[in-house]
């Protein structure tokens, strides 16, 4: 199936409110575009083009989710809806624009200070506790998906494979396994483990954003070997952060997260919460 | 914290009479089960203790579930069940626990909802999806009282820690209110005395706790009092010891007769079980009056007589004394906030290490002592402050 792709006229003509400022990016049967809306907001219009029911329930899924959780650590949803695009079905997601650069960005210039590492643990923290409470699972935290916004705000992006506890529907599908983001998928995606994906699969995530933050490195991606990647992260445990001269606090708490076991990880976000509160940063 | 009691036979006359006494309202109650009694007794049975304002439960024994004993397999819920080759995982199985439920709540009234639970010794894919279906289920019909799980294992699962991680990694994520925990110590096995067995069950009730799981551990004895240290809210024990310790072979054979059999003293100081013969050579030959306790109403003619021997201690005023005295040591954690047990339970067992020193002193040795057990608890709570430091502090 060829790529779908519009130009700016084709958008323009379709959503005659929105100016069509430029293309951001595109990929598969998904375009995004630049738009400034009637009301002078700045935003991103996403467009999925129905090509298969699996992808049209993927994208519904995606945009819905991004519905359900508030705050300011997702990007604000304006509209999410239906639209014909030159005569084609599309489902579309206007959202606010963020302006910044992910934290992969950030991650190119090596370990990050500790007051940057506990901004983003904190804000991730927050932005999970809003996930739990619609009872999603994001399922695909890393750095590309974690923006950091001029003004320093950090936002949580892409819902494209969250999956909603409660849809039993969801439960039998390929989609509960989805795509895996090699070296921060946990141990229950890779073994395709679906009744034990929750809230603790992001946990396990973001101890590995964590301990990548902290010493510039994933610590299970080997490069090149996608395989040895996952084998790494279903039974290698690497050294404590405490072992390369974190302080204990700190240590424990992403050692924690990313324990092999989903039972064994702070069971919610709260109670993660109060750990991550405990953490000394003034310890080196 | 919460002590109910746990049917077994001949229960039925000293549940009211314990339930009255203990007059704790719901905090006080009675796990209901069919191996002993006919239906119309369990069902009158459970208006007798609803009207004495106490807790009722059913645990509908589905341990085994192609079990042919027919008193289990007495009630309306497995009507219409081929039970010999019926798949539990499938929409049967979905209609089968929704006809527990049912009965559970129209009929019997109970306060708290018992799934089915099949006793398992090891992890299989199958197992899994039977008891998260199960849970699914339950959690969909929005039930206005708390419902459990019944999680049901034997000695090689906990025994193994990946095969109970894969257990707990999903158990802990039901849409239930918490769990009711039975577990197998092996063949002829009433104290467990494995270390890394109480270590990985401690971890699981961690685990369980942490995840807001209330658990009602079931089928419990004296040994069991550790598991207070990491968040077991609820012990149920009962009078013999079929059921102050799980056994599933004794859900699939036809009660035996009750044979003659010996009655036991609890000693709740030294947590050892003494025959009155044996009391009467320890106060007789080792002068050791006064030192056994506590007493109950139940046993006060027995420890205070100069020689226990000649005292005729009646069977069911043994299993009231027993249970009376696992209840207060149960309940006397109830004050104590959740993130302190584990110091209150091993400053309680080092109580009772000082009672078997005394006895010990005295180089009598007869009896059921509670020796090996205790040391095994004392290693556990060593090696688990060690390798669950981190996890603790999140009580």
């Amino acid at each position: 199936m060829p790529n779908f792709d519009l130009t700016l006229q084709e958008v323009a003509t379709a959503f005659p409110t929105l100016q069509i400022l430029n293309r951001l990016g595109a990929g598969g049967q998904k375009v995004v575009y630049k738009v400034q809306t009637d009301l002078g907001e700045i935003a991103a219009l996403k467009i999925s083009a129905r090509s298969s029911s699996t992808s049209t329930a993927r994208t519904a899924r995606e945009y819905e989710a991004a519905a359900k959780v508030f705050g300011d650590n997702f990007a604000q949803i304006f509209e999410v809806g239906e639209a014909k695009v030159t005569g084609q079905d599309c489902d579309f997601l206007l959202e606010e624009f963020i302006d910044g650069v992910s934290l992969r960005n950030h991650l190119s210039t090596g370990p990050q200070p500790l007051a940057h590492i506990k901004h983003v643990g904190e804000s991730l923290l927050t932005a999970l506790a809003e996930v739990e409470v619609a009872k999603l699972v994001h399922r695909d935290i890393k750095p590309e998906n974690i923006m950091i916004r001029t003004d320093g705000r950090i936002v949580l992006i892409d819902f494209g494979i969250a999956r909603h506890l409660d849809e039993a529907s969801l439960t039998s599908d390929f989609a509960i396994l989805g795509p895996l983001s090699y070296g921060y998928c946990a141990p229950e995606q890779i073994n395709n483990q679906k009744r034990a994906i929750s809230i603790k699969t992001d946990l396990f995530a973001l101890g590995v954003v964590l301990y990548e933050l902290a010493t510039g490195k994933n610590p299970f991606v080997v490069q090149g070997d996608p395989q040895e990647t996952l084998r790494r992260s279903l039974f290698f445990n690497p050294p404590t952060l405490a072992s390369l001269g974190f302080s204990q606090s700190f240590s424990k708490f992403v050692t924690m997260c990313m324990d092999k076991s989903p039972h064994k990880r702070p069971p919610t976000i709260s109670r993660a919460k109060t750990a991550f509160e405990r953490i000394d940063w003034n310890q080196p | 914290m919460r002590f109910f009691l746990q049917m077994g036979h001949g229960m039925m006359a000293m549940d009211k009479e314990l339930i009255g006494r203990f007059n704790d309202g719901r905090n006080a109650g009675v796990i209901m089960w069919p191996r002993t009694v006919k239906r119309s007794q369990v069902e009158h049975h459970a208006k007798e203790i609803l009207n004495a304002g106490a807790s009722v439960l059913f645990d509908t024994c589905f341990y085994l579930p192609r079990t042919g004993l027919p008193a289990i397999l007495d009630y309306p819920y497995w009507s219409g069940t081929t039970y010999d080759t019926i798949d539990f995982s499938g929409q049967a199985g979905k209609d089968f626990c929704k006809r527990v439920i049912d009965y559970q709540v129209n009929t019997l009234h109970a306060t708290e909802i018992l799934l089915p639970g099949a006793y398992t010794n090891s992890i299989t894919n199958q197992w899994l999806e039977i008891h998260h279906l199960f849970a699914e289920i339950a959690g969909e019909m929005q039930l206005d009282r708390p419902i459990y799980s019944t999680i049901a294992l034997g000695p090689d699962v906990i025994l193994n820690q990946s095969a109970l991680d894969n257990a707990l990694n999903e158990i802990t994520a039901y849409p239930t209110s918490g769990i009711y925990f039975v577990y197998h110590p092996g063949k002829d096995a009433y104290l467990p005395t494995n270390q890394l067995f109480l270590v990985n069950l401690l971890s699981a009730f961690l685990s369980l706790s942490l995840a807001d799981k209330a658990v009602i551990l079931g089928y419990a004895n004296q040994a069991d009092i550790l598991f207070a240290a990491t968040g077991v809210q609820t012990l149920a024990s009962g009078n013999f010891r079929n059921v102050r310790n799980f056994d599933p072979a004794i859900f699939d054979v036809v009660p035996d007769a009750i044979a003659s059999r010996k009655t036991w003293y609890y000693d709740g100081q030294s947590m050892g079980e003494y025959l009155p013969e044996q009391l009467g050579i320890a106060y007789q030959r080792f002068g050791m009056g006064g030192i056994f306790g506590p007493s109950t109403p139940y046993v006060d003619s027995l420890l205070k007589a100069p020689n226990p021997a000649i005292v005729n201690l009646q069977e069911p005023d043994a299993f009231k004394h027993f249970l009376t005295v696992l209840r207060e040591q149960w309940l006397q954690f109830r004050g104590i906030d959740a993130s302190q047990r584990l110091d209150a339970v091993e400053d309680f067992f080092r109580e009772v290490k000082n009672y078997q020193q005394q006895i010990q002193a005295k180089r009598f040795t007869l009896g059921r002592p509670f020796t090996d057990a205790l040391s095994a608890i004392e290693d556990a709570i060593t090696s688990f402050r060690v390798l669950e430091a981190d996890r603790l502090q999140l009580l």
